[in-house]
Order: C-alpha cells, then sequence, then structure tokens
C-alpha cells in the first residue's frame, strides 16, 4: 500500500528540517570549538610572529564548516528517523513511522489499511509546526558569536607581532629583488664570478633579515673585493694607454695593439731597418708602461723591441723578430683577458656593494628611522726614524729622523637603522703631526614610527696626515711634502729618491745604518692618490648611507691637489 | 469486530464498572486491558482499597462464569484445582473453582507454595491436569488475584515462576478525598447500585484478538525488548541502578506484557497502532513484579518501580529499526 502523499510530505518536510537544523548546530559546535582553538593560537601569535596563525585559524574554521556541511550531507536523516522525529515532536503517537513501515509492505490486513489511512488524515491536518526550532538554542549561539568575533577583532585589529611580520616581508621582497637583479648579472658574467654570485644568491634567498643579507652581501665583498687581482687596474691602465698611443700611433694595422703586433710580425720583411727601429723604440716604451705592473706583458715586449733591433741591424733573424712580435701579441692579449675578468669581478663587487646599499638605505628607513650623532675623538702619534744609505747614482748619505705627535678631532654624524636602534659612524677630520687614528665616536639616534631608538656612533676616524713638523701643509703641490713611512725591515729593498726624480722599479739601495734626511719625506700630489683610494675602498667596504658617502667623497675632491 | 465496535464496547464496560467502582480510573483501566490481552492480573494493596470488589464487579460486567478463591495457609491444591471422586466404579473428575473464564484469587500470598504452585500450569497452559487427565479450562481464562504487602504473618510470598504469570502487577492506591466521599455516599445510604453484564465471553475474545491485530511497528517491539534487556544486570544496555540491584531481570514475557498490554492501551484511547507512550505507560506494571531484585536493594530500600523508572530513563526514546 502506498504512503499517503500527507505522510510522505510532513515526512519529507521534516527531513529537510531535520538536516538544516542538524548542519546549524554542528557547525556551530565545530566552529565554537576551532574558533575558541583558534583565538588561542591567535593570542599568542599577536606577541609571538606565528606567520601561518592567521591562515590556519580561518583555514580551520573554514573547514570545520565545510566538514559539517559533508558530514551532514552524508549523514542526512533518513525517512525512518524523520518519521519518528514528527511522532516524537508533534505528539503522533507512532502514527507516522508505523504508516510508513506498513506502506512497504506487500500485504496489509483490515487494521494495517485503516492505520495508514488514518495516519494520513492525521498527517494531512498537519504542518512542521511546533516541530521545534531550526537554529541551535542562543545558549550555543551566544558563546559561539562571541568566540567568533574575539578571533576575527584578533585578526583585524593590528597587533606588534603583524607589524613585524609586515616588515620582516617587505625586507623579504627586498632580498628577493636584490638576490633576481645579481642573478641577472650573474648569467652574463664569467664562470668563475658566476659561481660566487650563484652562491651569493643563494645564501642571500636563505637569510630572512635584511641585517643577515647586508652581513651576506658584505662578505660577498670582501670575498670578491680579495679575489681581485692587486695589479689589475694597474694592468688595465698600462693596456689602456697601450692601446691608445697605438691606436693614435699605429705600428701596423690592426684595431687593437694585439692585433697591430701580429700584422707587424706578418709584416716585417717590407719594413726598412728605420721603421724597425722606430717600432722597437715603441715597443721598449709600451714595455715601460708595463714595467712593476704585468712583468711578463713587459718581457715580451721588450723581447720583441730586441728582437726588432737586431732584425734591423741584421744581427737577427726576422722569423726570431716575428716570433718575439707574435709572443708579445699573446701576452697582450693575456693581459686583456685578465683585464676583462677582473673588470666583471669589479662588476660584480659593485652589484653587490650596490644592492648593499639599497637594503641598508631600506633598513634605515623601513620600521622606522634613527638618527644618531656622534663625536669621535681621535689621537695618534706617529713617529717615524729611517735610516739609509744609497749608493747608485751619485753619492750621497743622509739621515733623517721625522717625529709628530697628532691630534684629532672630529665630530660625527650618524643614522640609526632599524626598530629602535641606530647605528652611526663617525668621521673625524684631525689636525696635528704625526699619524693619528681616530677615536670612538658615540651617537644616539630617536628611532622613527616604532619607538625611541638608541643609536651608537661607529668609530670615527681621525686622519691625521703625516708631516714634518709643520703645522698645516701647504696645499701647492709642488711644495708640499707629506711623511710617507716606509714600512721595512733592515735589509730590506727600498727606493730611496736622492734627488726627488722618481726612478721608478729601480731599487737605489739598501737600508743600512743611518738613512737620509727626510727620506720618507714625498710630495703630497703623489701621496694624494693613495689616500683617496684608501677612503673610497673603505667607504665601499662599509655600510654608509649615501649622504655620508658623498660627504667624503666631496672632501677628497676638495683637496684634490 | 472493528476498533470503532471495540471502543464503544469498552465504554459500555467502563460505564458498568464505574458505577460501583469510584474513582480508579487507571486501576480500571488496566483491570480491562489485562482482560482484552486474556492475561492474569495481580493486584497489590492494602486491605480495604476495593480489590475484590473492582475484580467481582468486572465478574459481573463479563457476562461470563465467575469463580472466587479465598486463599488461605490450609487451602489444598484440591481445593482449586478439583478431584476425582468415586461415583460407582469409576473415579469421576469433579472440577474446582479454577474452571471458570474469571477466577478471583483473593489474597493468593495466603495459600502455601504448594498450593500457589497449583495454579502454574492453570495460568500458563490454561488447563489442569490431575491424575494423567488433562481437562481444559474455559475460554477466556482471566485469573484476577489480590495480595497485601503489609501483613508479613501468614502470608507466603510468591514463587518467581508463578509472577511472571501475571501479565500485570498492579498497585492500588489509596483514593482521593472527594472519591472516598464518594464511595461513603454510595455505600452508607441505600442500596448500591448493580453493574449489568455488556461483555459475554465471545466478545472478549473477539476484543482481545483486535488487540492482538493492532499494527505494532518493528521499531516498537525493539523498544520493548531493549528495556527489557536493559533489566539484565549483565547487559551492556542496563544503568547503573540495575547492575547494582538487580539480581535477575525481566523475561521475555515482560516483553510481551509491555507489547499486549501497549496494543490495549492504544485501542482504549482511540489510536489505531501501537505508540511509545503505550510502552512508557505499560512498563513499570510489566516489569516491577519480574525483577529480582538483589539484597543491596532491600538494604538501601530501592523498589523495582525505581529500578524500572531508572531503565526507562537511559532509555527514552526508541531508535529506528
Amino acid at each position: 500500500m502506498p504512503l499517503p502523499d500527507s505522510v510522505a510530505r510532513l515526512i519529507a518536510a521534516a527531513r529537510r528540517r531535520l538536516s538544516v537544523s542538524s548542519l546549524a548546530l554542528r557547525s556551530f559546535v565545530w566552529v565554537g570549538a576551532l574558533a575558541a582553538a583558534m583565538c588561542a593560537l591567535l593570542a599568542i601569535a599577536r606577541y609571538r610572529v606565528i606567520p601561518w596563525a592567521e591562515p590556519l585559524a580561518w583555514g580551520l574554521i573554514g573547514a570545520g564548516l565545510v566538514g559539517a556541511v559533508l558530514v551532514t550531507v552524508m549523514r542526512r536523516p533518513s525517512q525512518a528517523m524523520a518519521a519518528l522525529a514528527v511522532d516524537r515532536r508533534l505528539a503522533g503517537f507512532d502514527r507516522v513511522s508505523t504508516a510508513l513501515e506498513l506502506s512497504a509492505r506487500t500485504e496489509l490486513d483490515r487494521l494495517e489499511v485503516s492505520q495508514v489511512q488514518k495516519a494520513g488524515a492525521w498527517a494531512d491536518r498537519r504542518t512542521l509546526e511546533g516541530f521545534g526550532p531550526v537554529m541551535p538554542s542562543w545558549k550555543l549561539v551566544t558563546p559561539v558569536a562571541l568566540v567568533v568575533a574575539a578571533a576575527l577583532a584578533m585578526t583585524l585589529i593590528p597587533s606588534v607581532a603583524d607589524r613585524l611580520e609586515a616588515a620582516r616581508r617587505a625586507e623579504q621582497a627586498l632580498i628577493t629583488q636584490e638576490a633576481n637583479e645579481l642573478e641577472e648579472l650573474a648569467r652574463s658574467a664569467p664562470p668563475e664570478v658566476q659561481e660566487e654570485l650563484n652562491a651569493l644568491i643563494d645564501e642571500l634567498r636563505r637569510t630572512e633579515t635584511l641585517e643577515q643579507a647586508i652581513a651576506k652581501l658584505g662578505e660577498a665583498r670582501q670575498e670578491l673585493a680579495a679575489a681581485a687581482d692587486p695589479a689589475a687596474q694597474a694592468q688595465k691602465t698600462a693596456l689602456s694607454g697601450m692601446e691608445q698611443r697605438l691606436s693614435q700611433n699605429p705600428l701596423a694595422a690592426g684595431a687593437t695593439a694585439a692585433e697591430q703586433l701580429r700584422n707587424l710580425a706578418g709584416g716585417l720583411e717590407g719594413m726598412s731597418p728605420a721603421q724597425m727601429e722606430a717600432a722597437a723604440a715603441e715597443l721598449e716604451a709600451r714595455a715601460e708602461d708595463f714595467a712593476g705592473v704585468d712583468d711578463q706583458a713587459a718581457d715580451a715586449l721588450n723581447a720583441a723591441a730586441n728582437a726588432l733591433r737586431q732584425a734591423a741591424t741584421g744581427a737577427g733573424s726576422m722569423q726570431a723578430a716575428a716570433d718575439a712580435l707574435s709572443n708579445a701579441a699573446d701576452a697582450v692579449d693575456s693581459v686583456t683577458g685578465q683585464v676583462a675578468a677582473n673588470d666583471a669581478r669589479a662588476d660584480a663587487q659593485a652589484a653587490v656593494r650596490d644592492s648593499q646599499q639599497r637594503l641598508a638605505d631600506a633598513q634605515g628607513q623601513g620600521q622606522g628611522q634613527g638618527q644618531g650623532q656622534g663625536q669621535g675623538q681621535g689621537q695618534g702619534q706617529g713617529q717615524g726614524q729611517g735610516q739609509g744609505q744609497g749608493q747608485g747614482q751619485g753619492q750621497g748619505q743622509g739621515q733623517g729622523q721625522g717625529q709628530g705627535q697628532g691630534q684629532g678631532q672630529g665630530q660625527g654624524q650618524g643614522q640609526g637603522q632599524g626598530q629602535g636602534q641606530g647605528q652611526g659612524q663617525g668621521q673625524g677630520q684631525g689636525q696635528g703631526q704625526g699619524q693619528g687614528q681616530g677615536g670612538a665616536g658615540g651617537g644616539a639616534g630617536a628611532g622613527g614610527q616604532s619607538g625611541v631608538g638608541a643609536g651608537q656612533g661607529g668609530t670615527g676616524a681621525g686622519q691625521v696626515p703625516s708631516g714634518n713638523g709643520d703645522d698645516d701643509f701647504p696645499r701647492d703641490p709642488a711644495k708640499g711634502t707629506v711623511f710617507d713611512p716606509v714600512d721595512f725591515e733592515p735589509g730590506d729593498e727600498v727606493r730611496v729618491r736622492l734627488d726627488g726624480t722618481p726612478i721608478p722599479g729601480e731599487p737605489t739601495g739598501s737600508t743600512q745604518g743611518q738613512g737620509q734626511r727626510n727620506l720618507a719625506l714625498t710630495p703630497y700630489s703623489d701621496r694624494f692618490a693613495n689616500y683617496r683610494d684608501s677612503a673610497l675602498d673603505s667607504l665601499d667596504r662599509s655600510v654608509l648611507p649615501a649622504g655620508m658617502q658623498d660627504l667624503v667623497r666631496g672632501y677628497f675632491t676638495e683637496l684634490e691637489p | 469486530m472493528n476498533p470503532e465496535q471495540f471502543t464503544g464496547l469498552l465504554e459500555k464496560a467502563r460505564g458498568e464498572v464505574g458505577k460501583v467502582i469510584v474513582g480508579q480510573a487507571d486501576l480500571v483501566d488496566t483491570v480491562l486491558m489485562a482482560a482484552l490481552c486474556e492475561g492474569h492480573l495481580l493486584l497489590e494493596g492494602v486491605p480495604g482499597l476495593g480489590k475484590t470488589k473492582l475484580l467481582a464487579t468486572l465478574g459481573k460486567v463479563l457476562d461470563v462464569d465467575f469463580g472466587r478463591i479465598q486463599f488461605t495457609p490450609d487451602l489444598m491444591p484440591a481445593d482449586i484445582l478439583g478431584t476425582k471422586v468415586l461415583q460407582g466404579s469409576d473415579f469421576k473428575f469433579v472440577a474446582g473453582p479454577i474452571f471458570a473464564n474469571l477466577v478471583l484469587a483473593d489474597e493468593i500470598n495466603r495459600a502455601t507454595p504448594k498450593t500457589q504452585s497449583a495454579l502454574l500450569e492453570a495460568m500458563q497452559e490454561r488447563r489442569v491436569t490431575l491424575g494423567g487427565e488433562t481437562n481444559p479450562l474455559p475460554r477466556p481464562f482471566l485469573v484476577m488475584a489480590t495480595q497485601n504487602p503489609i501483613e508479613q504473618e501468614g502470608t507466603y510470598p510468591l514463587p518467581e515462576a508463578q509472577l511472571d504469570r501475571f501479565i500485570f502487577k498492579a498497585l492500588v492506591p489509596f483514593p482521593p478525598a472527594d472519591d472516598v466521599v464518594e464511595i461513603l455516599r454510595r455505600t452508607t445510604a441505600g442500596t448500591e447500585a448493580e453493574p449489568e453484564p455488556v461483555l459475554d465471553g465471545a466478545t472478549l475474545q473477539a476484543m482481545a484478538s483486535v488487540v492482538r491485530e493492532l499494527p505494532a511497528a518493528a521499531h516498537l517491539l525493539r523498544y520493548a525488548a531493549t528495556l527489557v534487556e536493559a533489566t539484565h544486570p549483565d547487559s551492556p544496555l542496563a544503568p547503573e541502578m540495575v547492575r547494582k540491584y538487580v539480581r535477575n531481570g525481566a523475561s521475555p514475557r515482560g516483553a510481551q506484557a509491555i507489547v499486549m498490554g501497549g496494543k490495549a492501551a492504544a485501542l482504549m484511547s482511540g489510536r489505531p497502532n501501537l505508540a511509545a507512550e503505550d510502552i512508557w505507560k505499560l512498563a513499570p506494571m510489566s516489569l516491577r513484579h519480574r525483577l529480582v531484585l538483589g539484597y543491596e536493594a532491600l538494604a538501601d530500600g530501592v523498589r523495582a518501580d525505581q529500578v524500572v523508572s531508572d531503565v526507562l530513563a537511559a532509555h527514552p526514546e526508541p531508535a529506528p529499526a
């Protein structure tokens, strides 16, 4: 016997109502429990950076809702359960559940048929009014709503940890950006430089803070600088000079010096002895450029010059001269390769320095700016004593003794970095005699947004020019001399200018006994470049704000003779 | 017979009983339910509450053979069942008062266990075997017994086997004051009303057939079985009170009593099917005399009705079958 429509309708409606109410109940219970747990987690995350706290919290609550829906769908109340619920909640006295069961039978007796019919009549007059609420009791809803609101508030209201996390992400983005730029540079770098850059990039990507990244970049710069050939600049200068000279006064056809040498070797047969003599002289002059810079190239050029002279005078063969010229071309090529490699390393070093500088600037502007001012005082004592006896061209004896004391005083300015901490570097200028080293500068800086920061001035470097006892050295480079102590041990060969004329590369004597007077005095113009280069190198190796770097550069520009 | 006729006849019987019995509607319904189930009933109450009067009135309302046995310590089985008497050269069976449609066993706990045991076969098998001869009892056959719970002197507690044969054990409460006044008015002035017989044996059996045929859903049968199973202390369904105080739980007759009584209750309420509400109503009177409580219950003053209530609390609703 089919189930009466009214009964079926009532059961279906009850089933839907039970599904919705069980979903609501399950959702509130699950979400409430998860939200309570997540509140605890979010509360901890307000004071301690837990990057995954908020995604986990809302993810779990979302998963709880999805789980509640899935479980409700999978455990949807059956018809029998709905019929029982109707009987219990609507005072059906098991009419509906009994009718449901009887309707499934094929044969019914008269009382059973009567029961099903009466159940249909009863259901016809019934609705789900009084079946029960869909939503759970306010005793459950209220605390769950409060817990969820608390979790929401803890998510929306920024905390200290949020700010720190945002800063960390920003720093990470900056680091990644710098790593990407270095990666771009590494693609076009020679293999050995590429390898070093890739290692740096890997380490950079693993760093978590700007401070670590800056330190890594600093280490990388030092490694690149250490790997650089100290003679590279001289090589480059010599090579550049040679190229420029030969482009103006070519020895033979060719765009580069090496090509001209090779073409010269190939065209010796058509050259007159005078032309060969002139070429030899030119090669000797170029060899002078490489003297003390690249001995191999210098020797090769000298050998080529000698071979040319011998060929011109008939003392040597043309073939020997051609071979010597080819060797010289190879040597020049070798120098060219070394210069190119060092240029690439220098480029990499510059790129690393730029990255370091950008990160340092970002660190200073990031989570607050601190400024510190420091004062530095430098005191230095210099004492130089030289004794020497030189023999060479001419004769001379001299005793020299220089002694000086210097005091430097400086004022430094520092810029703080980071959150409530500043770093300052002081710089001092001093006047005096002798050699001095700057004292330590101290400074205090105030942090930016996040409060008061304490800045500490860096070391103040009081640079005290060497002197010969004068209070102030003259700016006239022709007259000015500076005290340039020679770091030597007794017995070391030293080059001593006896008459003020430079004799590059030629030792003129050895230190024995008493030295000549003013042995250590050298023209200011000769040593200024060393000071300037040293200072600029120091700038490169240290992390200084751009403003400070400009100040230092301006200082040396002003002093430049 | 259809349910409507059933209800009509029942209302007549209630009306006739009500002529004599004041109030006690639930008790009257219990007695009628037992009759409709063809079950035996044990009424327990202090003297003077009208137990015997109620059953005697029922005997009048039911137009059936009525027998009354006053149980005393010297009552012998033959005084109940009958005996064989030598008549001429043959022994002839002379039926005892048990051979009636409705037997009132008044103060049944005053007879000795031996005599009480004489009722076992009659109540269960509805027959009497004597001297190798079996004689069926008339149908319907109903034993309505009374017992006094407070007098211990000269009484013999009914054995469990016999208690189990009573479909219900009804407790007779003291009537409210208004009912007592009405009792006084009816019994102390004029003549008492005399009930008319409205149901004969055949009609009663037809009504019992309707009760049996009443639909009962599977989940309700299982619920009744669950309740009975929960009265056993070693059952996982048993609540704490059962485990602590019950020595032996109810037999399957308890479940039968619940379902049959529930069906009768449903029909008496005009419903065409058994309901959980009927089971809740019938469980106490169907189970209380079937539970064998331990000494712990005696020591703690725990009664069987408390245990049944605990069972119902542990299993408040039927589950889907």
